[in-house]
């Protein structure tokens, strides 16, 4: 019950953390392609702001400076929070393996990791904001319900706007 | 004379909500629109017999910061289901789609992706059927494509999957 309580409080604060937080001073930066991945596979990129959280003190509060990497199969990129990353978006289609869908994305802070799924963005059940991380223990953020919404089976494969690491 | 706060606030917003929806004058397209071809692949029965237009443009931004159009960009198009190419701008008929709970993905056709390039300059942009039909689609060069999307109005299974009636691409 207290464990049910206390994700609930991550999340909700993560949510509110989402609105406001500490300002960005650094800009955006560009994800690197991973060697081999297809150019046909591309359309465009979409900015995914990553922050980072102590609850050391008692109170869950947004740390800035860390450094953080995000991972996947077809790209990566290094931020240091609170910073923007512009990440790829991949068409989906059935002429693409697995219909153009990029592997999920480990982001790590400090020995954190989050997997973070990637989904068809745009659509009103899109996810967010992720949040959550344990130590030594990459942490799983379910994004994909599998449940056919709308035109999601069209959509061009993306990540959540804004992913949240919580440190020890 | 004097204009009260409200109204002087309102005339700004008024003038700056024109200045914001200076249209682009678009060529006129005077060639005959053109079907794309429907890949043997496709099932047959996924098609509803009946056909849309969609007008394939292509802007650019000039110096001034203002989007212009650029004639005469070739345009490759490419679906899972459709294969095609234009010089713009140009009309393309496009099949219709069915919506039924039999076909995988509800018979959601995938994307009809534009490649463009004009010279020195190129961009992509994809085009998302649904279930209503919308406004314009535009997509940015490679690096910084703007993907937008109707909004999908109920899930009604006669409904069968619409196309934006504008593909606009944005070469950079």
């Amino acid at each position: 019950m207290i464990r049910r309580l206390t994700a609930l409080a991550v999340v909700l604060t993560g949510a509110v953390a989402c609105q406001s937080g500490v300002a960005p001073t650094l800009k955006p930066v560009s994800a690197a392609l991973s060697a081999g991945v297809s150019r046909d596979r591309l359309i465009g990129s979409h900015p995914v702001m990553v922050r980072t959280y102590s609850s050391a003190s008692g109170k869950r509060t947004e740390v800035a400076g860390i450094p953080c990497t995000l991972r996947a199969t077809e790209f990566s990129a290094a931020v240091v929070t609170p910073q923007i990353a512009s990440l790829p978006m991949f068409l989906q289609g059935t002429r693409f393996a697995n219909r153009g869908r990029p592997g999920p994305m480990t982001v790590t802070c400090k020995g954190v990791s989050i997997k973070v799924d990637s989904f068809p963005t745009g659509g009103s059940a899109a996810p967010n904001t992720t949040s959550s991380g344990t130590p030594g223990q990459a942490g799983s953020v379910q994004t994909t319900t599998g449940v056919f919404v709308g035109n999601s089976g069209a959509r061009p494969w993306g990540y959540p706007a804004a992913v949240a690491v919580d440190l020890p | 004379m004097s204009i009260s706060l409200p109204r002087a606030t309102a005339f700004v917003l008024s003038l700056a909500a024109l200045t914001a929806c200076v249209p682009v004058e678009y060529a006129k397209i005077t060639t005959p629109a053109q079907p794309l071809s429907v890949l043997a692949s496709v099932n047959k029965d996924r098609l509803t017999g009946k056909t849309q237009e969609i007008e394939i443009r292509t802007v650019t931004k000039g110096a001034d910061g203002k989007l212009k159009e650029v004639t005469g960009a070739k345009c490759s198009l490419t679906s899972d289901d459709l294969r095609g190419e234009v010089v713009t701008p140009q009309k393309v008929v496009v099949p219709t789609f069915k919506q039924r709970a039999e076909f995988a993905d509800r018979g959601l056709p995938s994307g009809i992706v534009a490649d463009c390039t004009a010279g020195e300059l190129s961009g992509r942009a994809v085009s998302i059927a649904s279930e209503k039909q919308g406004g314009v689609v535009t997509g940015g060069g490679v690096g910084l494509a703007i993907v937008s999307i109707a909004v999908s109005a109920a899930v009604a299974t006669s409904t069968p999957w619409n196309w934006q009636p504008k593909l606009m691409v944005e070469l950079k």
